[in-house]
């Protein structure tokens, strides 16, 4: 009992100064927020005043606004918990990870709290974007909000998982930086966020079926817009193994990690 | 039976085919000050960093606070204290949050974990800069908050890597009463590393005197020095001497030369030694231009040692870019 107090003591300790340190820098903190909110305005506005001639009612039964929002908040719950974990980088350059590397605390302790840390941030961004998809479409099933979060929680540990584990073997900054547009752009792209998976290619939905955006994407659709492609059950399965393999891989990574 | 905080035996750490230490072995005794005096690249970090657990030595045995720090890392771990060389702060939490962070991280209750935090505080007083962002502060005030922060979790040893590196010499004068304070007031036993003569000299009990990995004396800073005879003549000569003619001189230890018309002379009594040196001088016309004597310093003992000043920076091209760094941080 005690010692899963001390844990989740740990935990929450090393969350609350991932959170902390998001807010602190406040420029970064707000281009991160209005970030997705381009997106979802000018793309979204822009895609979807494009189609609206084309018969995406009949095809998808919503407009194309309301199926892209789902998307995008699985694309900003990623992409922005993926690039937290470039935070392990910093802490290494600047010390910080010295400081916990001579603490008697479990290693996955620590990672565990970075990762719940970073996924919170996201989670700010993701809502915000729900809200705002709500307002706009004045469409969505708000009801499975909260449930929709779960999902958001999920693929945010992918994200900041997959994050961390590359900042933990790259090592520097520019590295990752380079990495960052061949992971993250592609995983993006070959997902279901900007379009349906019944029209794909079939080698273009073989990949896009082994990315697990693909499964969030589909989870949040299904609860918010009523669209399924995949089914829940297989989603949430997915989802959960990875998430735990993330977890897994990052802990032990961080355990032979050492400093110079 | 002396008692041991710190066992090192035969500590061996290769980088690839880079050798930092060569088989060390020391003994710190608890509740003194231990110094690791050695120049840059000495091996003193990669010896704090495998005592800390951080790394992992190559061969050898080390036991800190009677653990195996490879074996037992956790025990070792909550038993000790560390301030690296280079600042290990959150630079953007506040002073009161680094401390909390910490002693969450070490298990501290909430209750001990406040009222430690004040009295740390109060001991590098900093009480008034308990809510300033770390990045706000001055060097010396950054250093003081990872001591602050080191001793929270009420370590019985703690580890000082360069703990006044690039720090003024007001803020270092505070630094070493701090730690002379540990030692006498709260029976913790220290173990430093520097690169300072005078640092060694003001603050340790005894000193391990380390370079290119291997220790190469160890003793009190009296006993390391008394190695050398107590004390040193040194001649410059208006022509290049017959250096022979010194051995005459009584008590003569050793003669060593510095430049051409440069001698250091090592006697047992330099007040006795001046006017036999003035008299052989005279009787072979031998003329002096400057004399004067002192009594050793570590510095003249590591010079002894290995042939080369402690003070002189070997700095690599990645020693130069971390002293950018520092100084950034700093």
């Amino acid at each position: 009992m005690k010692s899963i107090y001390n844990s989740l003591s740990i935990i929450s300790a090393i969350a609350l100064r991932q959170i902390k340190r998001f807010f602190r820098a406040r420029a970064r903190a707000i281009s991160t927020i209005l970030m997705p909110i381009m997106w979802l305005v000018l793309f979204g506005v822009g895609f979807s005043t494009t189609f609206r001639t084309l018969p995406f009612r009949q095809i998808l039964g919503t407009s194309y606004l309301s199926f892209l929002v789902p998307g995008i908040v699985c694309m900003t719950m990623f992409t922005s918990s993926f690039m937290a974990g470039v935070s392990v980088i910093w802490d290494r350059q600047f010390g910080f990870l010295k400081e916990v590397l001579v603490a008697p605390a479990s290693r996955t302790c620590i990672i565990v709290g970075r990762i719940i840390g970073d996924v919170s941030t996201a989670l700010i961004q993701a809502s915000i974007i729900m809200i705002l998809g709500l307002v706009m479409t004045g469409y969505l099933n708000y009801v499975n909000i909260p449930l929709a979060l779960l999902y958001c929680i999920l693929i945010g540990i992918v994200g900041a998982g997959l994050g961390t584990i590359i900042a933990l073997v790259v090592n520097s900054f520019e590295t990752f930086q380079a990495l960052v547009s061949f992971i993250v752009l592609p995983l993006n792209f070959l997902s279901n966020i900007f379009y349906p998976l019944k029209y794909m290619p079939t080698w273009f939905k073989i990949l896009t079926l082994l990315n697990p955006i693909t499964y969030s994407t589909d989870a949040l659709r299904t609860l918010l817009i009523n669209y399924t492609s995949i089914g829940l059950g297989v989603d949430s399965l997915v989802l959960i193994i990875f998430a735990i393999a993330m977890i897994s891989i990052c802990t032990i990574l961080f355990r032979r990690t050492t400093v110079e | 039976m002396i008692d041991h905080s710190i066992i090192v035996e035969n500590l061996v750490k290769k980088f690839g085919n880079i050798v930092a230490l060569r088989g060390i072995s020391f003994n710190v005794r608890r509740g003194e000050i231990f110094g690791l005096l050695g120049p840059n690249g000495a091996g003193k970090s990669t010896t704090i960093h495998i005592l800390t657990t951080v790394i992992k030595p190559t061969s050898g045995k080390a036991i800190v606070a009677g653990f195996d720090v490879v074996k037992n890392p956790d025990d070792v771990r909550k038993k000790i204290g560390v301030v690296f060389q280079d600042i290990t702060l959150d630079l953007n939490l506040t002073v009161y949050e680094n401390l909390w962070l910490h002693g969450k991280i070490y298990n501290m209750s909430t209750i001990e974990l406040k009222k430690r935090i004040n009295e740390m505080l109060e001991l590098v007083e900093l009480k008034h800069c308990a809510n300033r962002l770390v990045k706000s502060l001055s060097g010396g005030m950054k250093r003081r908050v990872e001591i602050a922060r080191a001793l929270l979790h009420n370590p019985e040893i703690l580890f000082l890597d360069e703990p006044t590196l690039g720090l003024d010499p007001a803020s270092r004068v505070k630094i070493w009463n701090y730690i002379k304070m540990l030692r006498d007031e709260y029976k913790i036993t220290i173990l430093l590393t520097t690169h300072y003569m005078e640092e060694a000299e003001q603050l340790c009990d005894r000193i391990a005197i380390i370079d290119r990995g291997e220790i190469v004396a160890e003793g009190t800073p009296e006993s390391l020095k008394s190695t050398l005879g107590r004390e040193v003549v040194y001649i410059k000569f208006v022509d290049i001497p017959p250096l022979g003619i010194f051995k005459n001189l009584k008590d003569v230890k050793d003669i060593k030369p510095i430049s051409d018309r440069k001698v250091k002379i090592i006697v047992e009594n330099a007040s006795k030694a001046l006017p036999e040196i003035f008299e052989l001088c005279h009787k072979y016309g031998i003329q002096i231009e400057e004399i004067s004597y002192k009594k050793p310093t570590l510095n003249d003992v590591f010079i002894y040692l290995t042939g080369r000043e402690l003070r002189e920076e070997e700095g690599t091209f990645f020693d130069h870019i971390r002293m950018i760094h520092r100084r950034r941080v700093l």
